[in-house]
């Protein structure tokens, strides 16, 4: 009893490990397109892994930097999906000014606590958009950094967000997302 | 004030009465320094609280603010001058209506709840109400109670309520005893509960496992009135300690406000400011706040209403710079562009180096260009 209690333990094990892996995938270096909106060039490889509207991509591991796309948030939408349903989440409307897009991504993430800094207009592609950055704290105490931009492109509200420990990986990856972001190009449809 | 509600919900699990008597026999009120020995649950409650404490300790959501915590120990000490030296006061950065206490004498003091608090002697209630917990061991209590009525068929969820709502009861009653003692008028006990009844959502929640832990907000607004009547209200130099108060406040108060309104519990927070409002301190910073509410929830209706909290904000020397912002933002999004455009010039004379003044320039210049 005790063997078999082991073996599917085992076998539960491995299937689980098959499930994990079947979430990622690997992007390599180059041209990538983004929700059919816009593309970008990375010169690194990064693990991907979607939820939704959200693609998350990651060099060292999720918990420690990460680089997310919040791709065509509509008109009425939260921008975390599990705040759908959630009539007290901010929502998104596609006559924000980019002011009041900043607000609405801070108000969405971070909260009073957490003040963005250097809140300035940036170019996403041919969009104009709106960059900050802020400094926060998860649960786990740990102090992390986060570099936001973002621009309504026909109706839809697009946010890249990249984050990592304040210690040691954030500056890490930085200047290749500087370079990413750089890049951004809008596809005309 | 819910932290008698989050006291309840964690007392059974984890292991906080009229006669001190637990469900399995007597329990004695802790002595002053007092803490448990040898393999007890008594002694594991403590270890993990510990824990909890060290946690606590490092954490980003603790308000690190050493005048703040003096004071609040003071009002603890004032109390309870036999109990204070064991009592650790937390302030904790959340907009909660909130206070607990675990039974090692960590007490967690949740900004949510300082901002409701009109004057000291309110605060002390609270305070006064989480001694009460901690003197009668009630965490060991419920523990007791909680293991005595677990059943192979389940909890006696009724009963096991009913023993939490002795609990709350007997607190609220040392709280209101503690409270006199200490010189407090005892009529503002009563108010914390008018407060939080004014707030409630619905004045009568579903009966719950949880909810029913607790005695009625009503149930206990009543005892506290009635204590109130029978005590000498007249003649004694009864202290209410509001500028003190205020004092302290003072420091933290902005952005206790922003936290309130970031909740985005609209409903509630109208309440909350129109109560601040009435009390009448700090009223630039409040109809700020108010027109921030408005702003937030974004009815149609809501912008006249965020204009007329801006404006009125504006007619007292501590409404804050960023009230020009706002009032830029509705009239921006309602097509004002003139208005708009005047009050982001005003925001930026005020705080020409903010954070967010690149975004306002450019927003002011898309508000000149020709449309």
């Amino acid at each position: 009893m005790k063997r078999l209690s082991a073996l599917t333990a085992l076998a539960l094990l491995a299937a689980g490990c098959a499930l994990t892996q079947g979430n990622y995938r690997l992007v390599e270096p180059g041209v990538r397109s983004i929700d059919e909106t816009y593309r970008v060039y990375s010169r690194l490889a990064w693990s991907s892994a979607a939820e939704g509207k959200i693609e998350t991509w990651t060099v060292d591991g999720f918990s420690l930097e990460s680089l997310k796309f919040y791709k065509g948030i509509a008109d009425g939408e939260t921008l975390l999906p599990n705040r759908a349903n959630d009539i007290t989440a901010a929502r998104f409307r596609a006559s924000m000014t980019p002011l009041e897009s900043v607000e609405f991504v801070v108000d969405s993430l971070y909260g009073s606590p957490f003040t963005p800094r250097s809140v300035r207009p940036a170019h996403f592609g041919r969009a104009d958009g709106f960059r900050f950055e802020v400094s926060y704290w998860r649960g786990d105490g740990v102090k992390r950094e986060a570099l936001v931009t973002g621009a309504t492109v026909k109706g839809r509200l697009h946010v890249i967000i990249y984050e990592g420990t304040a210690l040691y990986h954030f500056e890490r990856y930085r200047p290749d997302v500087e370079r990413l972001l750089e890049s951004i190009a809008l596809i005309d449809s | 004030m819910r932290g008698f509600l989050v006291f309840a919900l964690v007392a059974p699990l984890l292991g906080a009465c009229a006669t001190g008597r637990g469900p399995t026999g007597p329990v004695a009120d802790l002595r002053p320094a007092e803490s448990p020995s040898g393999n007890t649950d008594e002694a594991g409650m403590w270890m993990q609280t510990e824990r909890t404490e060290t946690r606590m300790r490092i954490s980003t959501a603790v308000v690190h603010d050493p005048a703040l915590n003096d004071y609040i120990h003071g009002l603890v000490c004032r109390l309870s001058a036999e109990h204070c030296a064991a009592i650790r006061v937390y302030v904790v950065r959340d907009p909660a209506f909130m206070a607990s206490m675990g039974p090692t004498g960590l007490l967690k003091v949740h900004t949510g709840l300082l901002l409701r608090m009109a004057n000291e002697a309110q605060l002390s209630f609270v305070l006064g109400h989480e001694i009460g917990h901690y003197v009668r061991r009630h965490s060991l209590q419920r523990w007791e109670d909680f293991k005595a009525k677990s059943t192979y068929l389940g909890l006696e969820a009724e009963s096991i309520a009913e023993f939490s709502r002795v609990n709350e009861r007997e607190a609220d009653q040392i709280g209101y005893t503690l409270l006199v003692k200490a010189g407090y008028d005892p009529r503002e006990a009563a108010r914390v509960w008018e407060a939080m009844l004014a707030e409630s959502p619905s004045k009568n929640p579903p009966p719950t496992l949880f909810i029913g832990a607790h005695p009625s907000t009503a149930e206990r607004l009543a005892n506290l009135r009635e204590s109130a009547a029978t005590a000498a209200t007249t003649g004694a130099d009864l202290r209410i300690g509001r500028d003190e108060y205020l004092a302290q406040l003072k420091r933290i108060r902005h952005w206790l406000l922003d936290d309130e309104v970031g909740r985005r519990q609209f409903k509630q927070t109208q309440v909350v400011m129109r109560r601040l409002i009435e009390e009448g301190d700090g009223l630039g910073d409040l109809h700020f706040h108010a027109g921030e509410m408005h702003r937030r929830r974004g009815a149609p209706e809501d912008l006249t209403t965020a204009i007329s909290e801006y404006r009125r904000a504006l007619d007292f020397p501590d409404a804050p710079p960023e009230a020009y912002r706002s009032l830029g933002i509705v009239y921006a999004r309602r097509g004002d562009r003139t208005a708009a455009r005047d009050a982001f010039a005003r925001y930026l004379e005020k705080r020409p180096t903010a954070e967010d003044h690149e975004l306002i320039e450019r927003q002011l210049a898309d508000l000149e260009a020709p449309r």
